[in-house]
């Protein structure tokens, strides 16, 4: 039985961003690649959309300079024939500040030929946001 | 096939939930749904942690209380099993000002029987907050997230 795509993709992910080595991950993004991770990009610039290769290589290297991945639990997967869904829960660190974060985080993924086509993350970035400042932001209640 | 008509379950209940046809959308979850939606409940009651169906007529309720208008239009879904995700764009227009907020989310649901009996969902909560409350917050928070993150 041949090993899903996601698998591959989740280990060359690992990979670079936690030993700094996108080989294997270079090997398994397609050249027209779209990626987005939907957050506040002004407060972290490796958030947003990509398009292409060379964009998303670069970005994970954003990603690699920022964190270092510590754990993650996998909460829920799905895998289609060429697509995949999973819920992640992430315990992560801010390399400058050496602060814990823990991040849900869900990913969905299309492949072509075994390599990443498509990539939407959605992050609980409310959360994200409190954890980064490191205190609770206050809204107003609605009834 | 178990998993195609568990997804047909979660579209059909995205369909009346959307539609606000709370008696269909409560038909596709079973009587013990458990449901947690991640988002700050000081702005969203209806999300946060709920248990049993009576959920979904409520939160029908109140967006149909506070949105005149409510589209959504799933981009993405799969199945396996008794699992199925969804992500699914969101265009509510505001009864109080007319302006429409957007968002995308992300929906994980487990079924028992046909029906959903665990929901969780998240999306990017803080563009959402943003919009409801109609000012940009990113301004006043970013120079503080980009200091703590380097403290």
């Amino acid at each position: 039985m041949t090993e899903h795509s996601l698998w591959r993709f989740s280990r060359a992910m690992l990979r670079a961003i936690n030993e700094r080595q996108p080989a294997d991950l270079e090997a398994l993004i397609d050249d027209d690649v779209e990626w987005t991770v939907y957050g506040p990009v002004d407060m972290f610039t490796f958030l947003g959309a990509r398009r292409g290769k060379a964009a998303v290589l670069d970005v994970c290297r954003q990603i690699a300079e920022n964190v270092r991945i510590h754990r993650f639990d996998r909460e829920s997967i799905m895998l289609g024939e060429d697509s995949a869904a999973s819920m992640m829960r992430y315990s992560l660190t801010a390399l400058d500040s050496n602060r814990p974060i823990s991040l849900r985080i869900a990913n969905f993924a299309q492949f072509k030929a075994g390599r990443l086509r498509s990539m939407r993350v959605l992050i609980d970035t409310f959360d994200l946001i409190e954890q980064a400042l490191g205190a609770p932001i206050h809204l107003p209640k609605i009834a | 096939m178990e998993s195609d008509s568990n997804r047909q379950c979660v579209l059909d209940f995205l369909q009346a939930f959307y539609a606000g046809d709370a008696a269909a959308a409560m038909s596709c979850c079973d009587n013990d749904i458990d449901t947690i939606t991640y988002a700050p409940v000081d702005l969203f009651p209806h999300l946060g942690h709920k248990h049993g169906r009576a959920w979904v007529a409520e939160a029908i309720a109140i967006q149909q209380q506070r949105y005149t208008i409510r589209k959504h239009e799933v981009t993405f879904i799969t199945a396996e099993d008794d699992r199925v995700a969804a992500m699914t764009r969101c265009a509510l227009t505001k009864r109080n000002d007319g302006r429409v907020v957007q968002f995308v989310e992300a929906a994980f649901f487990t079924l028992r029987d046909e029906r959903i009996a665990q929901h969780r969902a998240f999306f990017d909560s803080f563009d959402l907050v943003q919009q409801i409350l109609g000012h940009d917050l990113a301004d006043e928070f970013a120079i503080s997230v980009r200091g703590a993150m380097e403290r």
